[in-house]
């Protein structure tokens, strides 16, 4: 008896020794091993969030569907495996000692990621990435894998960023011009206001076009009539995979030639390489749509933003982005 | 009694599907003035055409396609549905039943993973509806020497529809959930919101020779109903009445499910509903069922687009409202046979 009780005392002291405890950013109390090496982000949105500090660490990055070819980012990221989590058998091949998951401040589904973590007893780590917090996110990744040097840049980048806008938004406290966000390859579906694909325009304050009766998660069908009534000032199109046909469409048909945006040319297509500048995922990808945005609604003035968006590439991609990629971003062939 | 509404039936519905159709010109979602319709008229005749005029092009190029292909589609749905409960001598069948929908479901939700456009989209749609029926009447002529005919070409329907619906299921898995996912899944609901005039004209012409060719068959489905032997000791040549049927239901499905998406119950539904009114001869009741079909799509497709900022999906709408309508005239129908 006394010589078991001496070995769970033991078995225990081991263990205690190798892990700690933290609290995530859930608020979550979780052990981690003390020298995390190996970790796993369980979707693209944090794979993409800690490949700047945390790449030697990463065992793979996590599949986008849908998407194949990354522009504009290293190569490194291009060539770490992808894991796609809905395979527990692959994930467990990784061997990660912990899984990383980014989740907002609210509408978060976190049981599919808890149900991993516990079929194979690794723990989970949250990290907020809501738009705002996005300089916390890295604060807490740097005292959790002890990474402040290579996180202390990025936090300096995204709060000038924050300042920028805000000062911005003070200066010029309403935009009065309204936005529709097309999105597919009709042009006539849209995540209107409310919806955390538009999360950008919501922090910008600019005013979204659509808005719905219906509560809507996004990608909600309209049609031509509505789109008309809401008359909106600019237009963006996410051209998501570089299929321009909505952009194109709107440019050219007759019936969306009305609408003040188009009279006026004020269409945009939303860079999407090597990730969406406004949402998909919705990262820390979404910081140059902030810088975009002022440019637009702001009068930021252009060689700043330019200046800004190609620091960022270098910053969080690791790519020494050229004058004539930074002209691509927002005319893709 | 019964001979006077025979011959006021088809004026009647020609009467309310011109109006109908006026009347839904004036629904929808942008505001139209009086003064305002007087200007899009003027424009209309070229009296007016300095300046692009809103009106006008809310009425006459986004209105007016839609109306007419709600229209159109309704009723091809409908005559075709009806065409294939007569042929399969089966009530419960519908245009699907021989794979088109998931051959054509397949066929856009490709056209969509690849990004192609709304041309693409159709022809691949139209082109996969046509396949998997070829499919369907192949593994029925391989099988239908020791089975009943009916019985291979429903059940090759049910295989290749299986089939397809699986790709489908494949493609919507790969596919990137914020954006060609959802155009997938609303293509598959129905609707009619892309909609333009060049579409029109391609639905207008296989639906209008469609119904014309059905409808001069149908006094052959009616004999047809006595079983194949008696339709051939009649004279009949059973299989190649049923090749053309195929056909020509086939083309008219695929090419009205390939504008509209896929829109169930309507196809199943209003043969039932018209034969309440026509009573069972084919020759009267398929004309019939296009006009009905047409403005019942007509109608539900004016909720669709006029209810709330968002497009309802026409396979919400049909749905919801064809079901109490249905049953409602299935209560008052069974209170007349009482009487």
């Amino acid at each position: 008896m006394r010589a078991l009780t001496f070995i769970i005392v033991v078995f225990v002291g081991i263990f205690t020794l190798q892990a700690k405890t933290i609290t995530d950013m859930a608020g979550r109390k979780v052990e981690i091993p003390d020298k995390v090496e190996r970790i796993l982000p369980y979707d693209p949105k944090t794979s993409i969030l800690i490949f700047p500090v945390l790449e030697e660490k990463m065992v793979a990055t996590s599949i986008l569907p849908g998407k194949k070819d990354y522009k504009f980012i290293a190569e490194s990221y291009k060539n770490m495996p992808e894991v796609d989590v809905k395979n527990i058998e692959a994930v467990l091949a990784t061997a990660p000692q912990v899984i990383l998951f980014g989740i907002y401040e609210t509408k978060n589904n976190t049981e599919p990621v808890l149900n991993l973590g516990r079929r194979l007893n690794i723990p989970v780590i949250m990290v907020n990435l809501s738009l705002d917090k996005l300089d916390e996110a890295y604060r807490f990744l740097a005292s959790v894998f002890s990474v402040d040097k290579k996180c202390e840049p990025l936090i300096a980048f995204i709060q000038k960023v924050y300042k920028t806008a805000d000062s911005l938004k003070k200066v010029n406290p309403a935009v009065s011009a309204n936005v529709y966000y097309s999105i597919g390859p009709t042009g006539l579906m849209t995540d209107p206001a409310g919806s955390q694909h538009t999360e950008v325009l919501d922090y910008m304050k600019i005013p979204n076009a659509a808005k719905v009766d219906i509560p809507s998660g996004g990608h909600a069908k309209v049609n031509m009539e509505q789109v008309m009534l809401w008359n909106p000032d600019y237009i963006l199109t996410s051209n998501f995979r570089g299929n321009i046909s909505a952009y194109n469409t709107i440019v050219s048909d007759r019936k969306w030639s009305t609408l003040k945006a188009v009279q006026e040319k004020s269409i945009y297509k939303v860079p999407v390489q090597p990730l969406g500048w406004l949402d998909h995922p919705p990262s820390i990808n979404r910081i140059p749509g902030i810088i975009w945005l002022s440019g637009i609604f702001y009068q930021y003035p252009g060689e700043k933003v330019k200046l800004d968006i190609v620091a960022f590439y270098k910053l969080f991609y690791k790519y020494p982005l050229t004058g004539s990629e930074y002209k691509l971003l927002f005319n893709p062939e | 009694m019964k001979v006077n509404r025979d011959i006021s039936l088809f004026p009647i519905l020609i009467i309310l599907v011109v109006a109908s159709m006026v009347i839904s010109l004036f629904i929808g979602r942008y505001p139209i003035s009086v003064s305002d319709l007087w200007l899009a008229i003027k424009s209309l005749f070229g009296l007016n055409i300095a300046e692009i005029n809103s009106t006008a092009l809310v009425l006459f190029s986004i209105r007016l396609p839609r109306i007419l292909a709600a229209f159109l589609i309704g009723g091809t749905l409908s005559v075709t549905g009806a065409a294939y409960q007569g042929m399969f001598r089966n009530p419960m069948v519908s245009p699907s039943i021989l794979g088109v929908s998931a051959g054509a479901g397949f066929g856009a939700a490709l056209a969509i993973i690849l990004g192609l456009g709304t041309a693409m989209r159709q022809s691949f749609s139209f082109g996969f509806g046509i396949v998997a029926v070829f499919m369907v009447y192949f593994i029925s002529t391989v099988t239908g020497k020791k089975y009943d005919r009916t019985l291979t070409l429903i059940l090759g329907g049910m295989i290749v529809a299986t089939v397809f619906t699986a790709l489908i299921s494949i493609l919507k898995y790969v596919a990137d959930p914020d954006n060609t996912l959802p155009s997938i899944v609303y293509w598959l609901m129905g609707g009619l919101s892309d909609l333009e005039f060049k579409h029109v004209h391609f639905i207008s012409i296989i639906s209008i020779i469609g119904v014309a060719l059905l409808s001069f068959s149908g006094w052959k489905l009616d004999i047809l109903s006595f079983g194949d032997e008696e339709a051939k000791t009649m004279g009949i040549r059973v299989e190649r009445l049923r090749v053309l049927i195929i056909v020509i239901a086939t083309l008219m499905t695929s090419a009205a499910v390939s504008i509209s998406g896929i829109i169930g119950w309507v196809g199943l539904l209003i043969p039932h509903i018209t034969r309440m009114i026509t009573g069972h001869k084919n020759t009267k009741m398929l004309p019939a069922s296009f006009f009905i079909g047409g403005i019942f799509l007509l109608i539900v497709d004016n909720f669709s687009r006029s209810i709330a900022s968002m497009e309802i999906p026409l396979g919400i709408t049909t749905s919801f409202m064809g079901a109490p309508f249905f049953l409602y005239i299935l209560m008052k129908t069974s209170k007349h046979k009482e009487s």
